[in-house]
């Protein structure tokens, strides 16, 4: 576990291992990370908004603030037919920024649960499926002319309405392979800065300002993957609500 | 994990996908459970009363402002009917006090008139006593002047006609 390399802080370890069968559910340190971010979201949004007061504290309004970003997004591109998912919105955003922002901190041992592609590919599956189904439920088979862009020429829908379904089905991958690549880079990127800081004695002043700079970036990075995530989230549930396409 | 099943990029280890699989599904429902539960419901309450009492406030200041105009425009009302009521009252109490002026002016021209009209009497008479006794005087004297003259004792009825024709003739 010690032999650091940059890329020893996304290795998985088991804590207690748990087998059903052949499945393999060990309690490992990224379920750990997982407990503590639903832990720290819940914490925070519970403790703060425990007094309901009018006048909001400071940690009650920063709570307000987060329930606002998702609501605004949700209500700007979905509009109030998307209120309903709002919660499953709400959940996604807080449990990616907590464990983003957790991935951050600079502890030992600290993981970065979003940094794993098949982490985002869980929620951007589940978001591809979920967004599909509503979309089949509501427009049952004219769904399927979604794939059809107007007014192009007939001759070419042969060539477009293939583009029109890979798109469609390239979106999961890209929701999560956005996420997960910048949480790998940033984090790849400060280790091995760090680890100049140590390897260059007194003129590891030059690393380590840098890497004062780029973790100051990180934590926007951190934030506005979330926010990224959360509003194609909802152009994606937009689209199988209203079936515009632009 | 077994040293042949570690892979140099540890994202790409495809033993750990169940375990983070099973273990996302277990935390992403707690968490969205709570939330659609407790926590949604909430905030979105806290926000609601807000925005109520913000509206209900707003409301009722605007029912205030109603009330000041209202009261504001009685205010000028009322003050422009006392001023108008005011200057009525200014104006009747200068003609009464013109009115008297006038009428203790005239009475007392009247009592200057009538004083200078009796006096004027009390002149006349007093002249025209003075002349009666001027005419007897003239006519003793014109007797007395005669019988000087002439020696002769002029009849005293005579020298008084001669008196009163000069006194006619001399006016």
């Amino acid at each position: 576990m010690e032999e650091e390399g940059p890329l020893e802080q996304f290795r998985i370890h088991e804590l207690i291992p748990i087998h059903f069968g052949s499945l393999n559910a060990s309690f490992t340190n990224s379920a750990l990370f997982m407990v503590i971010s639903i832990a720290a979201v819940l914490l925070f949004l519970t403790l703060s908004t425990g007094a309901r007061s009018l006048v909001p504290s400071r940690w009650q309004s920063l709570a307000e603030m987060s329930y606002g970003v998702v609501a605004n997004a949700v209500k700007d591109n979905v509009g109030m037919e998307g209120w309903k998912y709002f919660p499953f919105i709400f959940s996604v955003f807080m449990f990616v920024l907590f464990a983003n922002f957790i991935g951050l901190l600079p502890v030992p041992g600290k993981f970065t649960v979003t940094s794993h592609i098949i982490v985002t590919f869980g929620f951007a599956g589940l978001i591809f499926v979920g967004v599909t189904l509503i979309a089949l439920f509501r427009h049952g088979f004219k769904f399927f002319g979604f794939f059809v862009p107007h007014g192009v020429p007939p001759y070419l829908l042969p060539l477009l309405v293939p583009i029109e379904i890979i798109g469609y089905f390239t979106r999961p991958i890209s929701l999560s392979v956005r996420l997960a690549a910048n949480m790998l880079a940033g984090h790849t990127m400060l280790a091995v800065f760090a680890g100049f800081v140590v390897a260059l004695g007194v003129f590891g002043i030059a690393p380590f300002l840098f890497v004062v700079a780029v973790y100051g970036l990180e934590v926007i990075v951190a934030f506005l993957q979330a926010y990224v995530f959360v509003v194609l989230t909802c152009l994606y549930l937009s689209d199988a609500i209203h079936l515009h396409h632009e | 994990m077994e040293e042949a099943a570690v892979v140099s990029f540890p994202q790409m280890d495809a033993a750990t996908f169940a375990p983070q699989l099973v273990w996302l599904a277990i935390t992403f429902v707690v968490l969205y459970f709570v939330m659609a539960r407790v926590v949604v419901p909430r905030i979105t309450g806290i926000l609601e009363t807000r925005d109520a009492k913000v509206a209900s406030d707003l409301g009722s200041a605007q029912a205030m402002k109603a009330q000041a105009d209202t009261a504001l425009s009685t205010y000028e009302r009322l003050s422009a009917q006392a001023r108008a009521t005011a200057q009525q009252l200014a104006a009747e109490a200068r003609a009464a006090a013109n009115a008297k002026q006038a009428a203790e002016l005239e009475a007392l021209d009247g009592r200057l008139a009538a004083t200078g009209r009796k006096a004027e009497a009390d002149v006349a008479a007093a002249r025209a006593k003075a002349m009666e006794g001027l005419r007897d005087l003239a006519a003793e004297i014109a007797q007395a002047t005669a019988e000087k003259l002439v020696g002769s004792k002029l009849n005293r009825d005579a020298a008084a006609k001669a008196v009163d024709a000069e006194l006619k003739a001399g006016k």
